[in-house]
């Protein structure tokens, strides 16, 4: 230690002691030892109530955080119920509203119907067709009564019902290769008879109908039930004319008629009692 | 036993195919699960108990659709029994047998279906028994036979271990 240093540091030193006796002998009292240890004591706590504070937030954070963990497990099983939920309130409104779609259709159509729902379709082995629905002699289906479907808008002959037990029956399809349904082009009147191919995705064949209106006949057409000698009550759609053809070897046209109901979107049919018709026609 | 049991597992796949797998088709055509399990039971047991429980299974068919009384029955039979030929005679191969078989089943279904159908004047039947429906049906059912025999292993396996055979 130089000299010059020396003596600066005993010059500071003396300067404080002269303060301090100064403050002490003044009798202001505005130095007091104990405040001075207290606030040192102060500082030295509050550095430890700091480092208290800092380590029991961490360890209450760790805690929060387990805590926070689990409520958002909790949450996110929460959410995934409400998912759920909403997927099932989504597919309860659809089917409200085809409900609704189905209701309306009965209260507008003019014949008392038994609504059914479609609850098989074909044989296993695939070599009949045919579908079963979930209304049987009980509800009032009989055998050979109508049976018709309104899908995405449309109202359409689907078949007739065949056998029937209890709280079941089997429906002929209309495309079954045994059906016939007696038919006529609703804007020319031309009647014939319509005949299945077997083949859901398969056109309708209408037969007999005179080859000298063919002119009258458009793409798109409307074919009906004619109502005359058959099953079936008038005036249900069946199909669209698709195409028209004169075979050579034919006497009258044969028309292809695309079905107006697509049946694998069927689920709901309406049974139609129709009681009182003339019943002994063509099937 | 093996009849009862095999027959419910082939009546239930029956059911399912109407219903659940209604709409489960390529082109229109669809396996046919009870002809698989039909195939294992008469690959099994042999003819006897094969076209008794095929038997069953088609009455059970029959009176579930519009076919006439009694078709189902014979052509179920019909393919049980030739299935059932196998029995023993045939080494067990974990695919190529259960493909063969339920192949040369499906094909003998097909043509009992179709004879049966013209002796009775069956109209009501799909047009073409041979189509490309039934191509592709054909093909389905010979692709799920080695799934179909190996599920229903164990169910054989106990079976005989049960004195089911005997």
């Amino acid at each position: 230690m130089t000299s010059r240093r020396r003596t600066s540091l005993t010059t500071v030193t003396l300067v404080l002691v002269g303060f301090v006796l100064a403050v002490v002998s003044s009798g202001t009292q505005r130095f007091r030892p104990e405040e001075a240890v207290r606030g040192v004591f102060g500082g030295v706590q509050r550095v430890f109530s700091g480092i208290g504070r800092g380590v029991g937030n961490t360890v209450r954070s760790v805690g929060e955080l387990r805590r926070l963990r689990e409520d958002y497990e909790g949450l996110l099983a929460e959410l995934e119920q409400y998912q759920r939920l909403e997927g099932t309130v989504e597919a309860l409104e659809r089917e409200n509203a085809r409900l609704r779609e189905q209701l309306g259709f009965a209260a507008r159509t003019q014949q008392p119907a038994v609504a059914a729902r479609v609850i098989a379709r074909e044989s296993a082995t695939g070599f009949f067709s045919s579908f079963t629905i979930n209304r049987g002699e009980r509800h009032g289906v009989r055998p050979d009564q109508a049976v018709i479907a309104y899908v995405g808008g449309r109202e359409g002959l689907i078949g007739r019902v065949s056998e029937v037990s209890g709280g079941t029956a089997l429906v002929t399809p209309v495309f079954a290769p045994g059906s016939y349904v007696a038919a006529r082009l609703e804007r020319s009147r031309h009647e014939g008879l319509l005949q299945g191919t077997g083949d859901a995705g398969d056109p309708l064949v209408l037969r007999y109908v005179p080859r000298d209106a063919r002119n009258e006949i458009r793409y798109s057409d409307l074919v009906v039930t004619s109502g005359l000698n058959s099953l079936f009550p008038p005036e249900i759609p069946v199909g669209r004319v698709l195409r028209v053809s004169a075979p050579s070897w034919e006497t009258s046209l044969v028309i292809d008629v695309e079905p107006i109901v697509d049946y694998s979107r069927l689920e709901y049919v309406f049974v139609l009692n129709s009681s009182g018709l003339d019943t002994g026609g063509a099937r | 036993m093996t009849s009862v049991v095999f027959g419910g597992i082939a009546m239930l796949m029956a059911i399912l195919q109407t219903t659940w797998f209604a709409g489960w088709t390529i082109a229109g055509a669809r396996p046919d699960l009870a002809l698989i399990v039909i195939t294992v039971a008469a690959h099994s047991v042999g003819v006897q108990r094969g076209q008794v429980t095929g038997f069953a299974v088609g009455m059970v068919e029959d009176v579930l659709s519009l076919s006439p009384l009694g078709f189902h029955a014979v052509v179920r039979l019909a393919h049980g029994a030739v299935a059932g030929l196998s029995s023993g005679a045939v080494q067990a191969d974990p695919i190529l047998t259960p493909m063969l078989l339920v192949g040369l089943s499906t094909v003998v279904k097909q043509i009992v279906a179709f004879l049966f159908a013209t002796i009775l004047g069956v109209n009501e039947l799909i047009t073409g028994v041979f189509t490309a429906t039934t191509a592709i049906e054909l093909g389905l059912n010979v692709v799920l036979a080695p799934i179909g025999f190996l599920l229903l292993r164990p169910v054989v396996r106990r079976l005989s271990r049960r004195g089911g055979f005997s």
